[in-house]
């Protein structure tokens, strides 16, 4: 795995001709095509990083400089560009910092090799979106899905909610909020499971 | 917003809180007004963190609005929740912002809007182009009447078909009213048909909120419509089903004079071509209504229609009066 021949990040063509993006062009490209990179994205963060706890305020920084990056022209392949700005911004990590560890630079040689690792594509996540977000569901906190399922399933405004559940309004929101981030967790964060019978 | 967002990234975890919150009074609350658009946008343009943890969690909430009406209709619950609305659905509202609605029809009445009427004839395809760079096209026999003022703009379609594309505009949300139904969007392109009590909406681009009322305007439930996605509404069913990029081309054949069809039914061909002429055309025969025809023919052109029938499906033309029967 590790001594797949690099397909350097530099050769790749990243843009499409054409300039001047509208930005509700980059936010449909970015929803369609980066963040359902974001599972991928994640867990090569998580083995590549040697601080663990700031992995989503890196992803947050990948999404940052490839949105930055999209405003001058949309990449022509989403999965190769978002990988080579993550694999740069690790390497600027690492030069900021006065140690440089050798095996920091070691693995970053070796980071290309995640993109040809499976992954969400996003022709497979838009057909599986809604039996994912199903599947999301069920797995969110008790409370929080009973809120989620009466708000969007039951079409029940939030003080109607807050009535039947015998809370403030101020928790529904709460649960609702957490919803949605937990939601957009398990079906952007989550690697695909193996697929299930329908 | 500079390149200066990404130096000072702000804490992933706090962002996502401070989105899920906008989001949710952007989507969940009764009231939107003008001023909570603002200050969003103006949250939105802080950084770009603060732009990508919105789209990230605003394209799940939307999602999940599908997930209703995708569930299997044999789920007692969903129907039961089906059945309560639609024999009272009022009104049906296509919007990014649902509780725009509520805030905007007060500015309505507060402006003075410019009024004018756009019709077409039997046949006629009409272009509007509108100051603020939106359009409006008028499929044939169609008729609408167009308000715009500082705050809104607001088409009631009295019958036919139109296309609209939409200058985005945060400030004068642009309002299209058919019967009992209510469409507002922010933003897309789309076209609406009516006919005999019929509503369909094909969302060509963009998204748009789709949201159906009970008389008294208390909210029953809505779904988001994203590019591909074709409604349509009944008094007593509403369906949603997705439609290719080139099905949707095909419905929009009338904007270039054609008429686009698939293994459609002689029945439909002939309703569609009778929509575009006063010239009629009748089948006689009705075994013969149910038989596909593939091809791709001028609206206005009914002698073109006649030798088609005629010469590539071997149908028997014959003219009656001012009419054109066809039989086998």
């Amino acid at each position: 795995m590790v001594d797949t021949p690099g397909t350097g990040f530099e050769d790749i063509d990243l843009l499409r001709a054409g300039d001047g993006v509208t930005v509700s062009e980059i936010d449909a490209w970015f929803v369609r095509e980066v963040l359902p990179l974001e599972a991928i994205l994640m867990q090569f963060l998580r083995r590549n990083s040697r601080n663990k706890s700031d992995v989503a305020d890196l992803c947050q920084e990948v999404y940052m400089r490839v949105y930055e990056t999209a405003r001058e022209r949309l990449p022509e392949r989403a999965k190769p560009f978002v990988f080579a700005t993550a694999r740069n911004l690790l390497v600027d990590r690492v030069k900021h910092e006065q140690v440089v560890s050798i095996e920091t630079v070691a693995d970053l040689d070796t980071l290309n090799i995640a993109i040809d690792e499976p992954g969400p594509d996003r022709v497979v996540m838009a057909r599986d979106t809604l039996r994912r977000l199903q599947a999301a569901l069920e797995r969110l906190p008790q409370r929080c899905r009973e809120a989620v399922v009466m708000r969007k399933i039951e079409g029940l405004s939030r003080p109607e909610i807050a009535l039947r559940m015998g809370i403030t309004e101020h928790t529904v929101n709460r649960h609702l909020t957490d919803g949605m981030c937990l939601l957009a967790d398990l079906v952007y964060g989550e690697a695909v499971e193996p697929r299930s019978n329908l | 917003m500079s390149g200066d967002n990404i130096a000072r990234a702000p804490d992933a975890e706090v962002v996502r809180a401070q989105a899920a919150s906008w989001l949710l009074r952007r989507r969940d609350y009764d009231v939107w007004t003008e001023e909570d658009q603002c200050a969003l946008d103006r949250w939105l343009d802080e950084s770009l963190a603060h732009r990508i943890a919105y789209l990230r969690l605003e394209a799940i909430w939307r999602d999940a609005d599908r997930l209703t009406i995708l569930r299997p209709r044999s789920e007692r619950r969903v129907v039961a929740t089906l059945r309560r609305f639609i024999p009272t659905l009022a009104r049906i509202t296509v919007s990014f912002v649902v509780a725009a609605t509520l805030a905007y029809g007060v500015y309505f009445y507060i402006s003075s809007p410019v009024e004018r009427t756009y019709a077409t004839g039997v046949g006629e395809h009409k272009v509007v182009t509108l100051a603020d760079g939106s359009r409006i096209e008028l499929n044939t026999d169609t008729s609408l009447q167009m308000r715009s003022g500082t705050t809104d703009r607001h088409v009631t379609l009295a019958r036919g078909e139109a296309y609209f594309k939409i200058t985005h505009n945060a400030r004068a949300p642009f309002v299209v009213e058919t019967g009992n139904y209510r469409v507002v969007d922010l933003g897309t392109e789309f076209v609406l048909r009516q006919d005999n009590g019929k509503l369909n909406i094909d969302l060509v681009e963009g998204s748009a909120r789709f949201e159906s009322s009970d008389a008294d305007g208390s909210k029953q439930r809505s779904i988001v419509l994203t590019s591909g996605d074709a409604v349509v509404a009944t008094a007593d069913s509403l369906s949603l089903k997705r439609k290719s990029a080139d099905q949707m081309a095909d419905s929009l054949g009338w904007r270039r004079g054609m008429l686009v069809f698939h293994r459609t039914p002689l029945a439909e061909v002939v309703a569609e071509y009778n929509r575009y002429n006063a010239q009629k055309i009748e089948i006689v025969d009705q075994s013969i209504a149910q038989r596909t025809i593939t091809a791709t023919l001028p609206v206005n052109d009914i002698e073109a229609f006649a030798r088609i029938a005629d010469n590539f499906f071997g149908l028997h033309v014959t003219r009656r009066g001012n009419n054109i029967a066809v039989s086998r």
